[in-house]
This record gives C-alpha cells, structure tokens and sequence, in this order.
C-alpha cells in the first residue's frame, strides 16, 4: 500500500481551491497502484488508461465532499472501482475476453501462468485478492473500497488463494 | 502433505483469532504447510508489482480539467450576466429619458466596455491574430518533425486553447461589451501565442520526446 501523502490535509484544501499542482501530488501518489488494480480489473492498458482518467476528473469534483476523517486512499480506490464497473458492465463477454493483453514485460512462464489465473477470477474475488496480496490493503479498508462486509472479504482471499495454489500446484513448490 | 486441519480455514475466515492460530501452528504440520504455501504465492504476485509510465494520462486528465474550468467559468460569467442584464432592463425603462441624459456624461460600469475602447481592443486582438498567424507558419515544419508524443501534447493544448477562444468568440457575439470576456479571450490569445512561441523555441535536437 502507498505510504500516506505527507500533509494530506493541506493537500486537499488546496485541491478543493482548483491547484492543480496539488492535485498532481495526489495523482503522483496513487497513480501506481490504482492502474495496476484498473489493469487487473479491466484486463488492458487502454481500458485501463480510462479507467484512471475517469476516476481522477471524478475524484477532483467529488473531493469538496471528501470527509477528513476518512483515509484518501480507501476514498480513491472506491470511485475507481466504481468507475471499473461501470466500463466493464458496457462491455460484452466477447469484447472483455478479445481485449484482454499479456501482462506487462513478464519475466517468466510462471508470471504468466500467475497473471492468467488471477485474469481468471471471479470480478469481486479478484478485486479483493489484488487489493489485498499485491497492494497490501487491510481487510477492512478493502470492505469500505468495495463496499461488501469484511467476512465477505476474508472469503473471497481465502477462495482466492486456494483457486491459485490449484492452478500453480506445481511450480509453486518448486519456488 | 500431513493430515488435513481445518484450523487454517478457519482462521483464514475469521473464526479463531491470530493467538489460537499461533499456538495451533507450532504443533500442527499440515497449517505450517499452509501458511509457506501462502508466502510463496505471495511472494511471487508481489513479483508482478512493476511501476508503470504515468505521464500521458497525467496530461489527458490536465486537459480535461482545464477544459472543464474554463467551460464553468464562462457558463457562470453568463449565467450571471443574463440576470444582470434582466436587473438593467427594469432599471432602464424606470429611469427611463431623465437617466439617459446622465448616463451619457458618466464614466460607464466598470463591466461594461465603451465604443471608442472596443476599437482599440479589437485592433489588439488583431494585433494577435496576425501574430499566431505567423507563428503558427512558422511552427508547421517543427510539428510535423515532432515525436507524436510531443506532437499531440502541444496538438491537444493547442486545440484547448482554440476552444476556449471560439466560446470567447460565441459569448462575445451576443455581449460584444463584456469587459470579462474580452479579458479571457485575451488571456486565451496570450497563451496561445506563448505556446506557439515555446514550440518555435524547442531546438531541433530536442524534437524527439523524452522516453
């Protein structure tokens, strides 16, 4: 998970006054890990590159509402998410699966075996498996993001992890 | 793999805390299994992290919000304008011939621009065009030399500043005296001339964007 913005607070009022450098910041901070979570949702830069710019024109209309004893991070993955949703719901089963692109410059064959099996999640699942073990959220910020209580979440890690140990039985024991 | 447990479900779920796993796992071959695997799967997901370039959305999102700005500003200058405009009305045919006399001799409202200063400003904004003219002439050559990263950064500024000075225009041909608008079409001639003056600038050996 990305470290907290330092003088978040400060930030963001200077966001709700239209600077755009501060703005910037924001971006800076997040950009990371919020397209990697588009790209594995949506399964394609482009999609992806869309996905962002959405969420961020969203995120700098909505953050006059922005509660501060709310985290930025949860607030952020939480329109993107929505926003994820809504391009994926637009989209037919064949476009999805026609659109779908190689992970970005694998290294080897068990990165791509990885990335298929997780490109092969159920939606949900995989959102809360890639918050979770790859941008290294807590169960209960995840629950917040997505809206779903934290049982629901601990489920779906849990059948998450198990659906990826069956597709790489092999070669993770040989890690 | 030793005898199945399901204390690693069960934890994994949340039905027993981290302390009873903790003590549980020490004695129990099958959950300390569980958990490496967990690691290594970890471990290798966590090998897919990998920053990625994060320039170009930048400028799209830029884009879009100043296009969104200066479409909220001109929407409120005129929102506000229609009402001003409804308040003069009243006002004119109240006062009617005696306020007219007055009004000829006064200094106008400060929003307001006079005949002999909308000539001059329309010989500055001559004045502008001619010179975007030329520059734009001038910067023809180097935009087609141009990386097409670069060309369409500057391609799209361009094209948001021609924007925002066509709804100048469009705003100004229903309230040629706007003081307002004039200054925005200005501010949007100025930044269009700088642009086109920062492009004539860029030396041929830096054509090519940064990657």
């Amino acid at each position: 998970m990305e470290p907290q913005l330092e003088n978040e607070q400060t930030i963001i009022k200077q966001c709700r006054s239209g600077d755009l450098h501060a703005f910037n910041k924001i971006y800076q901070q997040y950009f990371d890990g919020l397209y990697r979570t588009a790209y594995r949702m949506l399964g394609n830069r482009e999609d992806a590159d869309d996905a962002i710019q959405i969420a961020f024109i969203k995120l700098n209309k909505a953050i006059s509402n922005f509660r501060s004893e709310a985290k930025l991070s949860t607030y952020i993955y939480r329109i993107l998410f929505n926003v994820c949703y809504d391009l994926h719901r637009k989209k037919t089963v064949n476009e999805r699966i026609g659109d779908r692109e190689p992970i970005f410059n694998p290294q080897n064959e068990l990165q791509i075996h990885l990335d298929e099996a997780i490109c092969a999640l159920p939606d949900k699942m995989r959102a809360c498996f890639v918050l979770f073990a790859i941008e290294g959220f807590k169960q209960d910020e995840i629950a917040e993001m997505l809206d779903i209580s934290i049982g629901t979440v601990k489920a779906h890690i849990f059948q998450a992890k198990n659906k990826l140990k069956q597709a790489l039985k092999g070669e993770l024991a040989a890690i | 793999m030793s005898k199945q447990c399901d204390f690693y479900k069960k934890h994994e779920l949340g039905q027993i805390d981290d302390m009873e796993f903790d003590q549980h796992v020490q004695s129990c071959e099958f959950c300390k299994a569980m958990l490496a695997e967990d690691a290594r799967l970890i471990e290798l997901v966590n090998s897919l992290k990998r920053p990625v370039d994060s320039d170009n959305v930048w400028v799209k999102i830029e884009t879009d919000l100043s296009k969104q700005k200066s479409k909220n500003i001109i929407h409120l200058m005129l929102k506000s304008n229609k009402m001003l405009f409804r308040i003069a009305a009243v006002l004119i045919v109240g006062v009617a011939i005696s306020f007219y006399f007055i009004q000829r001799n006064q200094i106008p409202d400060k929003g307001i621009v006079t005949f002999s200063m909308l000539e001059k400003l329309d010989e500055k904004e001559q004045d502008y065009l001619k010179s975007i003219e030329e520059l734009e002439a001038a910067t023809k050559e180097k935009m087609a030399q141009m990386d097409i990263g670069l060309m369409l950064l500057y391609r799209d500024k361009l094209e948001m500043i021609d924007e925002q000075i066509a709804e100048c225009k469009e705003a100004l041909s229903d309230n040629p005296a706007n003081a307002h608008i004039h200054k925005y079409l200005f501010a949007a001639l100025k930044e269009k001339k700088e642009t086109l003056q920062e492009i004539y600038k860029i030396k041929p050996e830096n054509l090519k964007e940064e990657s």
